[in-house]
């Protein structure tokens, strides 16, 4: 039964193409996605403004003028800030140390350092049970973006030194005091396997804000996408257009190629935005120096690393699931309507279940900065409504146990060919129903 | 035989809207199907289609269950259905393509139709519109009509369903859609129009089929229908009122102008009986005419019947 197949895809594709073709004249999908492509656009270049990266664009020498040193220490350390002055980076740089003794003198400093425009630095260096280093620097001067953190860093090296030679300690006695101490407890099955329990597993805030993006950016998508769906479905059966097309092609081919090209618009529009965006990181990070990815330094490096090949297609395939799910929920909404009016009525089906979705795995998000298994973890994961939502974007913090992501999988599939089956006899079966009709009969009782 | 259409049934819950219907079209040639408003005409046409499912009965074409989808089928809805919002040419190359019509071919017979249903201005406006080109909302409703009609020609159909193909078109367009019915009966095409317009279904139609509340009430050629109605149609002029002798005859009088009386009768012999009558009362003919029923006074005597029977 090759030929019959052959012919119903045929039919599919020419749907799609002219849903493609049809939605992209529209006004709504050309704001939408020209609003789109000037964030993609802009904002690498807003970020790599916003970022600060000293190495890219360090000085050949400080732009320091005054260094001013406080020290409020009860230990005598003797810190050796003219060691400073040698280093050909600081070579210009006055350092005056900060007479203590005088009332409020930091005080007074810090005030001239807010009104004044200069390029000075304040350094306290104080001990509250453990030692601060801290630095002040006039927000609105001239100074080298970097030059807080380089300070700091050597800084540190001196009040190191300072701290061996009062303590006499070497370098080696330094180090093994300074090392910290990491715990662990692993559960041993009678089976012969090991499993570390991770008392504390939870994600970063950097990693929650990422998986976060990952949920939103889905919402809005299934939001656009359902819309789109469920009102083509009404308006062709509104505007009697159906009945010419139910002549040349089958009720499920117009359906399925009324979805799949929505899916297409929409995956074309991500690959297109995420191309341009590509493009543009690429561009901002070369006119700011920075030598690499200005986007890469807002994502994750727990995210970065675990961004290969398999979590890739994982991740996208989960996205298409989101689609497939939330695409036929509204097309089952939009089979029920007859008319657009009735739409209003028909899409809470659709808007409830994407929202819970969405709003499910938002908060599930929050929880995994706590710990990412529990009871209730698991069953957002693998709930039909809210996985497709959470996962692709947790995947790429590699602590998702792979046997989630295939149950997940499994049921989203299950879940989907159901909604489809439903759908397409909803579809067949209100095809020339009237809503008019239905309203009368209910009424008509005498 | 071409066509098939044997004992179709179709109920909503209790209600059985077409009652085992069946007809058949053995040649090329135009079929009408008349009823009053809910008869079952546009389910008929549907399930003919296989837009909508039967609950018993088949449609055969050529020997075989006819599918619009797999067969070359042509299909006039009675309500306007075009995308409001997507530019004709659009429109129509994409129903082009859904009936598998390479895109090349399709341009030309677009454009062949067009000169034909004079929309040409509407497909290739001579100069470009700032708001693009033409929409289906931006069309008249008898100009979305005509479009339909280019859509249901497209593929250069086997087969053509016409619903209600002439109601709201102005007597030029009306004329102009004739035309082409005509060109596809010379064509060999095999038509089935449904329509509330009796005059013209008079004229093309060859066979009949009168619904009813699903039922079918009259069925069969044209032609014998009238020919064994048993009645004829005497349309009377005379110099002066013959009311006294027709109501001596008992005869119904249709229809009265001062010129003319249109008087029902059983048949010729009734009529010659009552023209020596008249004469022999030194009336005055000036003109006697006898006809067969129109199909209007079958159609109205028919579904009037079947009401008071109910």
């Amino acid at each position: 039964m090759r030929k019959p197949n052959t012919k119903k895809w045929r039919e599919i594709i020419s749907v799609s193409s002219f849903t493609i073709k049809q939605q992209m004249k529209t006004t709504s999908f050309r704001l939408t996605f020209g609003i789109l492509l000037c964030i993609a656009l802009i904002g690498p270049f807003v970020a790599a403004f916003l970022q600060e990266d000293k190495d890219s664009k360090k000085p050949q020498t400080t732009t320091i003028e005054n260094l001013f040193v406080a020290e409020d220490l009860e230990s005598e350390l003797d810190i050796a800030y003219n060691e400073l002055s040698k280093l050909p980076f600081y070579k210009n740089l006055k350092i005056t140390k900060v007479e203590m003794e005088k009332e409020n003198q930091v005080e007074k400093i810090k005030e001239k350092l807010e009104q004044e425009k200069k390029n000075d630095i304040l350094i306290e260096i104080c001990e509250e049970e453990q030692f601060y280093i801290k630095v002040y620097k006039p927000k609105n001067s001239k100074l080298w973006k970097g030059e807080g953190e380089a300070l700091l860093e050597e800084m540190e090296v001196l009040f190191d030194d300072a701290l061996e030679k009062k303590t006499n300690l070497t370098k080696e006695q330094k180090r093994i005091l300074g090392t910290t101490v990491d715990t662990n407890v692993q559960a041993l099955s009678p089976d012969g396997s090991r499993k570390d329990l991770e008392e504390q597993n939870g994600i970063a805030y950097e990693e929650y804000m990422y998986i976060y993006g990952f949920i939103f950016i889905l919402l809005m998508i299934g939001v656009y996408a359902g819309s789109v769906i469920s009102s083509t479905i009404v308006s062709e059966k509104n505007g009697k257009v159906l009945e010419y097309l139910l002549t040349a092609l089958s009720p499920i081919s117009l359906l399925l190629g009324k979805i799949i090209g929505v899916f297409w618009l929409v995956i074309g529009e991500i690959l297109c935005l995420g191309c341009v965006a590509k493009i543009s990181d690429c561009l901002a990070a070369n006119m700011k120096g920075m030598g690499k990815s200005v986007l890469s330094g807002v994502i994750p490096d727990n995210i970065l690393n675990n961004l290969n090949f398999l979590n890739v297609m994982l991740a996208l395939l989960f996205v298409i699931l989101n689609l497939a799910f939330f695409g036929f929920l509204a097309a089952y909404a939009g089979t029920r309507a007859s008319r657009v009016e009735e739409l209003k009525d028909t899409i809470i089906i659709f808007s409830i279940g994407e929202l819970l979705g969405g709003y499910l795995a938002m908060f599930s998000a929050i929880y995994m900065m706590e710990e990412t298994t529990s009871g209730f973890l698991y069953f957002v994961y693998m709930f039909p409504l809210s996985s497709s939502f959470l996962l692709p974007g947790s995947i790429f913090t590699g602590k998702i146990d792979w046997r989630i992501v295939v149950a997940a999988i499994i049921l989203l599939f299950i879940c989907v060919r159901v909604l489809i089956s439903i759908t397409v006899k909803s579809y067949q079966e209100h095809l020339f129903v009237s809503g008019v009709k239905k309203r009368k009969r209910r009424g008509v009782k005498n | 035989m071409s066509l098939e259409v044997n004992h179709l049934l179709k109920k909503y819950g209790q209600k059985i809207v077409v009652n085992d219907l069946s007809f058949s079209m053995k040649e090329p040639g135009v079929y009408a199907l008349l009823g009053t408003n809910g008869a079952g005409k546009t389910t008929t046409i549907r399930m003919i289609l296989g837009m909508l499912a039967k609950d018993s009965g088949e449609v055969l074409w050529k020997g075989e269950e006819l599918s619009s989808i797999e067969n070359n089928v042509g299909y006039l809805a009675e309500e306007r259905g075009l995308y409001p919002k997507v530019s004709l040419m659009d429109q129509l190359l994409y129903f082009a393509k859904l009936k598998e019509i390479p895109t090349n071919m399709a341009k030309e017979r677009v454009k062949y139709l067009a000169e034909r249903l004079e929309v040409e201005e509407y497909l290739y406006p001579k100069k470009k519109k700032k708001s693009g080109p033409y929409k289906a909302d931006q069309l008249s409703k008898g100009n979305q009509q005509k479009i339909q009609f280019m859509a249901a020609l497209l593929s250069e159909p086997e087969l053509l369903i016409l619903d209600e193909p002439l109601s709201g078109l102005d007597p030029v367009n009306t004329d102009l859609f004739k035309s082409i019915i005509k060109e596809e009966i010379e064509k060999g095409k095999y038509l089935i129009m449904s329509s509330h317009q009796m005059a013209t279904i008079e004229e093309f139609c060859s066979d009949i089929t009168i619904l009813n509340k699903g039922n079918a009430v009259l069925q069969g050629n044209l032609r014998e229908i009238k020919k064994c109605y048993g009645r004829v149609n005497l349309y009377l002029k005379c110099d002066e009122d013959v009311d006294t002798e027709i109501q001596k005859f008992s005869l119904p009088i249709i229809n009265q102008t001062p010129e003319e009386y249109h008087i029902q009768v059983d048949g010729q012999a009734q009529a010659t009986e009552f023209l020596n009558y008249l004469l022999s009362q030194n009336k005055s003919i000036v003109k006697y005419e006898l006809r067969e029923p129109s199909l209007h006074e079958i159609f109205i005597e028919k579904v009037g019947d079947t009401h008071e029977e109910t």
